[in-house]
Protein backbone atom coordinates (compact mmCIF):
# COMPACT_ATOMS: atom_id res chain seq x y z
CA UNK A 1 0.00 0.00 0.00
CA UNK A 2 1.57 3.33 -0.98
CA UNK A 3 1.53 5.93 1.65
CA UNK A 4 -1.16 7.75 -0.83
CA UNK A 5 -3.95 5.90 0.44
CA UNK A 6 -3.56 6.30 3.63
CA UNK A 7 -3.31 10.04 3.15
CA UNK A 8 -6.39 10.52 1.53
CA UNK A 9 -8.33 8.08 3.53
CA UNK A 10 -6.89 10.48 6.36
CA UNK A 11 -8.25 13.63 4.82
CA UNK A 12 -11.80 12.46 3.85
CA UNK A 13 -12.38 10.64 6.86
CA UNK A 14 -11.04 13.60 9.02
CA UNK A 15 -13.70 15.95 6.68
CA UNK A 16 -16.31 13.95 7.84
CA UNK A 17 -15.62 13.77 11.72
CA UNK A 18 -15.33 17.14 11.64
CA UNK A 19 -18.94 17.59 10.03
CA UNK A 20 -20.39 14.78 12.24
CA UNK A 21 -19.08 17.14 15.61
CA UNK A 22 -20.91 20.00 13.88
CA UNK A 23 -23.76 17.73 13.21
CA UNK A 24 -23.87 16.90 17.28
CA UNK A 25 -23.30 19.42 19.29
CA UNK A 26 -24.54 22.59 17.04
CA UNK A 27 -26.33 25.19 18.86
CA UNK A 28 -25.44 22.29 22.24
CA UNK A 29 -25.48 23.63 25.57
CA UNK A 30 -25.04 21.25 28.24
CA UNK A 31 -21.92 19.97 29.54
CA UNK A 32 -19.22 18.34 28.32
CA UNK A 33 -20.31 15.17 30.01
CA UNK A 34 -23.74 15.30 28.26
CA UNK A 35 -21.89 15.10 24.82
CA UNK A 36 -20.81 11.46 25.21
CA UNK A 37 -24.71 10.61 24.81
CA UNK A 38 -24.58 11.84 21.05
CA UNK A 39 -23.89 9.06 18.45
CA UNK A 40 -22.77 12.24 16.37
CA UNK A 41 -20.14 13.00 18.71
CA UNK A 42 -18.65 9.45 19.50
CA UNK A 43 -18.49 9.29 15.46
CA UNK A 44 -16.19 12.03 15.52
CA UNK A 45 -14.61 10.32 17.77
CA UNK A 46 -13.89 7.49 15.97
CA UNK A 47 -13.28 8.96 12.18
CA UNK A 48 -10.64 11.32 14.37
CA UNK A 49 -8.86 8.74 15.79
CA UNK A 50 -8.80 6.62 12.87
CA UNK A 51 -7.78 9.51 10.74
CA UNK A 52 -4.96 10.35 13.24
CA UNK A 53 -3.77 7.26 12.97
CA UNK A 54 -3.84 6.80 9.23
CA UNK A 55 -2.06 10.36 9.04
CA UNK A 56 0.82 8.87 11.09
CA UNK A 57 1.32 6.23 8.66
CA UNK A 58 1.45 8.64 5.74
CA UNK A 59 3.19 11.25 7.35
CA UNK A 60 5.64 8.66 8.25
CA UNK A 61 6.66 7.95 4.56
CA UNK A 62 6.06 10.82 2.75
CA UNK A 63 7.38 14.70 2.44
CA UNK A 64 5.86 16.49 5.02
CA UNK A 65 6.14 19.41 1.96
CA UNK A 66 3.36 17.37 -0.17
CA UNK A 67 1.08 16.05 2.49
CA UNK A 68 0.82 18.84 4.40
CA UNK A 69 -0.87 21.25 1.98
CA UNK A 70 -2.87 18.21 0.61
CA UNK A 71 -4.91 17.99 3.94
CA UNK A 72 -6.28 22.16 2.35
CA UNK A 73 -8.07 19.64 0.21
CA UNK A 74 -10.50 18.96 3.47
CA UNK A 75 -11.71 22.41 3.91
CA UNK A 76 -13.53 21.58 0.36
CA UNK A 77 -14.39 18.69 1.23
CA UNK A 78 -16.25 19.52 4.45
CA UNK A 79 -17.37 22.69 2.57
CA UNK A 80 -19.28 20.04 -0.08
CA UNK A 81 -20.52 17.89 2.75
CA UNK A 82 -21.26 20.64 5.35
CA UNK A 83 -23.34 21.84 2.37
CA UNK A 84 -25.22 18.06 1.34
CA UNK A 85 -25.27 16.61 5.04
CA UNK A 86 -25.74 19.87 7.01
CA UNK A 87 -27.67 22.46 4.56
CA UNK A 88 -24.78 24.84 5.04
CA UNK A 89 -25.42 27.52 2.75
CA UNK A 90 -21.61 28.80 1.64
CA UNK A 91 -20.80 31.93 -0.39
CA UNK A 92 -18.81 32.83 -3.26
CA UNK A 93 -16.37 34.30 -1.02
CA UNK A 94 -15.89 31.22 1.39
CA UNK A 95 -15.12 29.14 -1.99
CA UNK A 96 -12.60 32.03 -2.72
CA UNK A 97 -11.00 32.42 0.28
CA UNK A 98 -10.79 28.40 1.18
CA UNK A 99 -8.62 28.71 -2.35
CA UNK A 100 -6.68 31.56 -1.19
CA UNK A 101 -5.84 29.33 1.95
CA UNK A 102 -4.80 26.42 0.13
CA UNK A 103 -2.42 28.18 -1.75
CA UNK A 104 -0.81 30.25 1.19
CA UNK A 105 -0.24 26.48 3.02
CA UNK A 106 0.69 25.25 -0.23
CA UNK A 107 3.61 27.98 -0.11
CA UNK A 108 4.20 27.87 3.41
CA UNK A 109 4.99 24.35 2.81
CA UNK A 110 6.79 24.63 -0.36
CA UNK A 111 10.39 24.36 1.10
CA UNK A 112 9.16 22.88 4.37
CA UNK B 1 12.34 0.98 25.78
CA UNK B 2 13.78 4.47 26.09
CA UNK B 3 11.12 5.72 24.28
CA UNK B 4 8.65 5.17 26.74
CA UNK B 5 10.91 7.13 29.25
CA UNK B 6 9.68 10.29 26.55
CA UNK B 7 5.86 9.86 27.54
CA UNK B 8 6.69 11.37 30.60
CA UNK B 9 8.53 14.08 29.78
CA UNK B 10 7.38 17.49 30.99
CA UNK B 11 7.38 18.65 27.51
CA UNK B 12 4.98 15.54 26.09
CA UNK B 13 2.64 15.76 29.28
CA UNK B 14 2.19 19.75 28.22
CA UNK B 15 1.77 19.20 25.02
CA UNK B 16 -0.89 16.65 25.33
CA UNK B 17 -3.07 18.61 28.16
CA UNK B 18 -2.74 21.62 26.01
CA UNK B 19 -3.73 19.33 22.95
CA UNK B 20 -6.27 18.00 25.22
CA UNK B 21 -7.66 21.67 26.39
CA UNK B 22 -7.14 23.01 22.72
CA UNK B 23 -10.09 20.00 21.10
CA UNK B 24 -12.15 21.45 24.28
CA UNK B 25 -12.61 24.94 23.11
CA UNK B 26 -12.31 22.97 19.68
CA UNK B 27 -15.71 21.49 20.50
CA UNK B 28 -17.17 24.72 21.92
CA UNK B 29 -16.42 26.43 18.72
CA UNK B 30 -18.18 24.12 16.48
CA UNK B 31 -21.67 24.58 18.91
CA UNK B 32 -21.03 28.32 17.70
CA UNK B 33 -21.02 28.55 14.30
CA UNK B 34 -20.91 26.83 11.08
CA UNK B 35 -18.09 23.87 10.27
CA UNK B 36 -17.33 25.10 7.09
CA UNK B 37 -16.25 28.59 8.34
CA UNK B 38 -14.32 26.92 11.22
CA UNK B 39 -12.55 24.20 9.68
CA UNK B 40 -10.55 26.40 7.09
CA UNK B 41 -9.89 28.56 9.94
CA UNK B 42 -7.02 25.91 11.58
CA UNK B 43 -4.79 27.09 8.31
CA UNK B 44 -3.90 29.07 11.28
CA UNK B 45 -2.30 26.68 12.82
CA UNK B 46 1.02 26.46 10.83
CA UNK B 47 1.62 29.91 10.57
CA UNK B 48 1.69 30.10 14.81
CA UNK B 49 4.16 26.75 14.32
CA UNK B 50 6.21 29.01 12.27
CA UNK B 51 5.70 32.11 14.30
CA UNK B 52 6.42 29.75 17.45
CA UNK B 53 9.66 27.99 15.95
CA UNK B 54 10.47 31.61 15.31
CA UNK B 55 10.22 33.35 18.71
CA UNK B 56 11.20 30.13 20.85
CA UNK B 57 13.70 28.35 19.06
CA UNK B 58 15.16 31.24 16.87
CA UNK B 59 14.32 29.37 13.08
CA UNK B 60 14.31 31.43 10.50
CA UNK B 61 11.65 32.02 8.58
CA UNK B 62 12.18 32.44 4.45
CA UNK B 63 10.70 35.61 2.51
CA UNK B 64 8.68 32.56 0.87
CA UNK B 65 7.42 31.66 3.98
CA UNK B 66 6.47 34.50 5.29
CA UNK B 67 5.15 35.17 1.77
CA UNK B 68 3.12 31.95 2.36
CA UNK B 69 1.60 33.07 6.29
CA UNK B 70 0.17 36.31 4.49
CA UNK B 71 -1.17 34.43 1.66
CA UNK B 72 -3.10 32.53 4.59
CA UNK B 73 -4.01 35.73 6.76
CA UNK B 74 -5.32 37.30 3.70
CA UNK B 75 -7.74 33.63 3.38
CA UNK B 76 -8.58 34.05 6.63
CA UNK B 77 -9.90 37.68 5.85
CA UNK B 78 -11.84 36.78 3.44
CA UNK B 79 -13.24 33.56 5.12
CA UNK B 80 -14.49 35.38 8.25
CA UNK B 81 -16.20 38.45 5.18
CA UNK B 82 -18.20 35.46 4.22
CA UNK B 83 -19.28 34.74 7.75
CA UNK B 84 -20.68 38.50 8.80
CA UNK B 85 -23.53 38.09 9.64
CA UNK B 86 -24.04 34.54 10.19
CA UNK B 87 -25.54 33.21 13.20
CA UNK B 88 -23.03 34.61 15.97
Amino acid sequence: MTPLAPLWMSILLGACAQVFLRRGVAGFEGSYFQLLRSVWVWAWGLCFLIATVLWMMAISAMQVSYAFPLLSIGYVIVAVLSMVFLKERIPAYRWAAIVVIALGVAIIFRTA
Amino acid sequence: MRIAHYFFAPAAIAGLAIYGTGTLLWIYAVSQRSISFLYPLTALTYVMVALGGKFLFAENISSERWLGIGVVVLGVAMLHLSAKGEKA
